[in-house]
């Protein structure tokens, strides 16, 4: 077989060309999980750390620094709960997927927010929970500020991750249509 | 609900009766002592010595049970947390008092032999170290350090490395060529180093000494006696102090019976220590005492009561309006659990209400919303439920800890119904898969009462929405109730009439965007009621909210600026106030997506972890895999959302509801107790 052959096979089988959509659903899945979830495995790690640091000097903290090690963590999950989302509402989960290239471009920027304020609000916010650590080794009855300083930097993923979800939502029935 | 009225309360008393007044106040735990203003031949209690010994002591128990720790580990149950305080009447108390010399004195023991412990190890080391140095040298069956005969002399050493004697003695005999006495024997030879012992004229031995010196000789570890004898030497010092180590070790092994006894001085001198520190706050003259507290209304005849047998002159007034009054909360069970929440943002200042009682509402709503599925709902309610149903006599911080819970997780179960989670899809999975019944069924049980918040987030969303304007509005009431409580009519006008005018004015707009024209079809019959109603307010509203707007906006530009003296800074006071009420309450309202993302959240990965057990095609293997991914998965899935939803209530409390009203800045009311750990004084009657 020679190269216009599997060119010609190509362009006449509608299989190779329409798997394309489904391919670009696959890819914002895929980034909607791996990019939020690289934000929060080093977010986590991150404020892990700083939290391993006191409770080497005083146990009894445990409780109220691991809070502050999971609010990175989020992301990840917001990340996660697109891509299935995603995965499920084109019927990629189920094996029934038929889409069209242009859908699963669209289907794609739908998963941008996500992707892109998941990773990096997911590395500011351990910043601010590591510093919450450091707040609550020398002063523990604060713990609540600290959870909520590193919680105000969460807002923008909820805001991130309601787009991203309505967005997903909104093509399912823009494409029925 | 609120803060309870706190009195200022004054006794003077003779001097002599001070120790046991104090220790009745102690016991009573309801006073807070202040500093009285310095009164003419008064001066303050002076007690730092004593109170630098007993914190000296406390740490010396604390040293003690740690270095205890390590030889006779303590076994507490699991369980061991729920146990409450063991009771113990005053005079036991007293009694046993008597006894805390004895134990500091044990103490002391311990750590002193746990030094000693240390010192035997390191001892080990040390000579097995020498031992070791030693072990090269066992063919030299003569004295290492060298010796002397009457004509002769020897040493003994080594060179690193490999080195032979020919070469050492043709280095000798090139130094030295008078010499001819000189006789030299490889004792050992390894990779690292070649041991040798030298015999030569005892008057020539310095002289070869240093030749040999300059090609890397230095001498074997000097003992007395052969290698051998000295390593069996070393060996049986190790052993004797291996032995005495061991005895120590068990000697402090046997000790477990300490810990009450440590831990009964813990409380016993942590309490001196309080009432040390309060004694310097007590001035005194050379024949009475003047003490000066807060006290709350509700305790006042308990201490007035029981000061009757003593001849103390006892005042109650109203403190001053410029001091700085502790503040003490007290809530029904409903609320109560929550004080704590209220005091991790900070205690209500003077003009303050107590927030407590209206945030409990929301707290415990938002949390089951957040947390949102049924089935969690219900471990949590009655995990909490039966323990406080079944151990009553735990600790009031514990028991309020556990009623939140339980009360957030019968809003979860609400919620959960609400959405029709049950751990997840888990009905409609278990009876597709092992019931046979047909994709997508779900038992009615289990069907959302509202709706599958996954497949109606605008609907959901809208609600959420709506919610946090209700809670945003109860705060900016509260800032209105408090106005008035300080006397502030205009304030209380000028600080939610203004508010809720624009708000309600522009939230037709905002609802515009994301309200649907109609619900699916099969819609739930409170969804669809839900959303009827919705729709007509909406419609009632968009009717006249632009007038509504308008008069908001013109009283906030007239307003906001009040407090400005010149008349520019009210106008460019009052249009900042539209642009922050605006752009503030739409980021306020925005915040509470939260309450359907966090939902989602937990739903969505429940649902995952129900789909991972089914992946397996044959019944049996299914049946064994969903089992065990059902009950890991769905406990790794509960404990991370329970951190969240509880994370994103108290941001939804602290932020949006507090930012509305709430000062903070109060002081905790901290009375003269009996702070103990382990013992609970009870009173004798």
């Amino acid at each position: 077989m020679n190269l216009s052959d599997i060119f010609n096979q190509a362009s006449s089988s509608p299989s190779l060309v329409s798997y394309l959509g489904v391919f670009f659903v696959c890819l914002g899945a895929a980034l909607a999980a791996a990019l939020p979830g690289i934000g929060s495995a080093k977010g986590t790690g991150l404020v892990g750390q700083a939290a391993a640091g006191v409770v080497a000097e005083d146990p009894n903290k445990f409780g109220k620094v691991l809070i502050l090690q999971v609010l990175p963590g989020t992301q990840g999950l917001y990340g996660f709960l697109t891509a299935i989302l995603l995965l499920s509402n084109t019927g990629v989960l189920s094996g029934k997927a038929d889409i069209e290239w242009y859908e699963g471009l669209a289907y794609f920027a739908a998963c941008l927010p996500i992707m892109i304020v998941g990773l990096l609000s997911a590395l500011a916010q351990a910043k601010t929970a590591a510093a919450g650590v450091g707040l609550v080794a020398k002063n523990p009855e604060q713990s609540g500020k600290a959870i909520i300083f590193a919680a105000m930097v969460e807002t923008y993923a909820v805001l991130a991750l309601l787009v991203s979800l309505l967005a997903i939502m909104s093509l399912k029935n823009v494409f029925a249509a | 609900m609120a803060k309870l009225k706190i009195e200022v309360i004054e006794l003077v008393a003779a001097l002599a009766q001070k120790d046991e007044i104090i220790d009745l106040l102690q016991q009573k735990g309801v006073l807070e002592i202040t500093v009285p203003p310095e009164t003419e031949g008064f001066t303050l209690g002076k007690t730092q010595a004593e109170s630098g010994d007993t914190q000296r002591n406390i740490q010396l128990l604390q040293e003690a049970r740690e270095t205890l720790a390590k030889y006779a580990p303590e076994k507490k149950p699991l369980t061991a947390m729920l146990e409450p305080r063991r009771e113990i009447t005053l005079a036991d108390y007293r009694k046993r008092g008597g006894g805390v010399d004895e134990i500091l004195k044990e103490c002391a023991e311990i750590v002193e032999k746990d030094k000693k412990v240390a010192d035997l190890r390191a001892e080990v080391i040390r000579l097995g170290t020498l031992s070791d140095a030693l072990e090269p040298w066992r063919a030299a069956d003569i004295p290492l350090k060298g010796g002397v005969t009457e004509k002769t002399a020897y040493f003994i050493g080594s060179i690193k490395g490999k080195a032979d004697r020919e070469s050492l003695l043709a280095v000798l005999a090139r130094e030295m060529p008078e010499n001819e006495c000189i006789e030299i024997e490889t004792v050992f030879s390894d990779d690292l180093q070649t041991g040798f012992a030298v015999f030569c004229l005892k008057q020539d031995a310095e002289a070869v000494e240093n030749i040999l010196r300059g090609e890397g000789f230095v001498r074997a570890p000097e003992t007395a006696e052969s290698a051998a004898e000295a390593i069996a030497k070393y060996s049986e010092r190790i052993k004797a102090d291996k032995e005495e180590e061991a005895a120590v070790c068990a000697e402090l092994g046997e000790k477990k019976a300490l810990y009450a006894d440590i831990d009964f001085a813990a409380d016993y001198l942590s309490v001196a220590a309080d009432k040390l520190l309060s004694l310097e706050k007590i001035p005194e003259s050379t024949r009475v005492f003047f003490l000066r507290g807060y006290i709350a209304r509700r305790d006042v005849k308990k201490v007035t009561d029981c000061l009757e047998r003593f001849d103390a002159a006892v005042e109650i007034s109203e403190p001053a309006p410029d001091e700085d009054v502790p503040v003490l909360l007290s809530n029904n069970a409903f609320a109560a659990p929550l004080e704590n929440i209220t005091g991790m943002y900070s205690m209500p200042s003077k003009g303050d209400v107590d927030p407590t009682g209206i945030m409990a509402f929301f707290y415990y709503f938002f949390f089951g919303m957040m947390l949102s599925d049924a089935g969690y709902g219900l471990i949590i309610a009655l995990a909490t439920g039966a323990l406080l149903l079944f151990k009553k006599n735990m600790e009031k911080p514990l028991r309020n800890t556990l009623k939140m819970y339980f009360f957030c997780g019968v809003s979860t179960v609400f919620w959960g119904a609400m959405y029709g989670s049950w751990f997840g899809d888990a009905a409609s999975v278990i009876s597709v898969n092992f019931f046979g019944k047909p994709q997508g069924y779900t038992p009615a049980f289990f069907k959302p009462v509202w709706t599958d918040a996954v497949n109606d987030l605008m609907n959901v969303l809208i609600v959420c929405f709506i919610f946090g304007l209700v809670h945003l509005f109860t705060g900016v009431l509260l800032k209105g109730i408090t106005d008035i409580k300080n006397g502030r009519k205009l304030d209380a006008f000028c600080d939610t009439v203004p508010t809720f005018l624009t708000i309600i004015g522009i939230a037709p707009v905002f609802f515009n965007l994301f309200l649907q024209d109609s619900v699916p079809e099969g819609y739930s019959a409170l969804g669809t009621f839900v959303f009827n109603t919705i729709k007509t307010v909406h419609a009632g509203l968009s009717k006249f909210n632009v007038p509504l707007l308008l008069a908001g906006l013109v009283l906030v530009v007239l307003t906001a600026g009040r407090d400005s003296k010149t008349v520019g800074g009210k106008i460019g006071g009052g249009l900042y106030g539209v642009y922050n009420l605006v752009g503030g309450y739409l980021g306020d309202v925005l915040s509470y997506a939260r309450l359907l993302a966090l939902g989602l959240a937990t739903g969505v990965i429940a649902n995952v972890m129900n789909m991972l057990g089914t992946l397996p095609q044959d019944q049996a293997v299914k049946a064994v895999l969903f089992t065990i991914v059902f009950i890991f998965g769905h406990i790794a899935n509960l404990a991370i959302n329970i951190i969240g939803a509880y994370v994103h209530t108290n941001r939804l409390q602290y932020v949006e509801f507090f930012g509305k009203f709430y000062e903070g800045g109060g002081r905790a009311f901290v009375p003269l107790a009996a702070n103990t750990k382990t013992y609970k004084i009870t009173e004798e009657n």
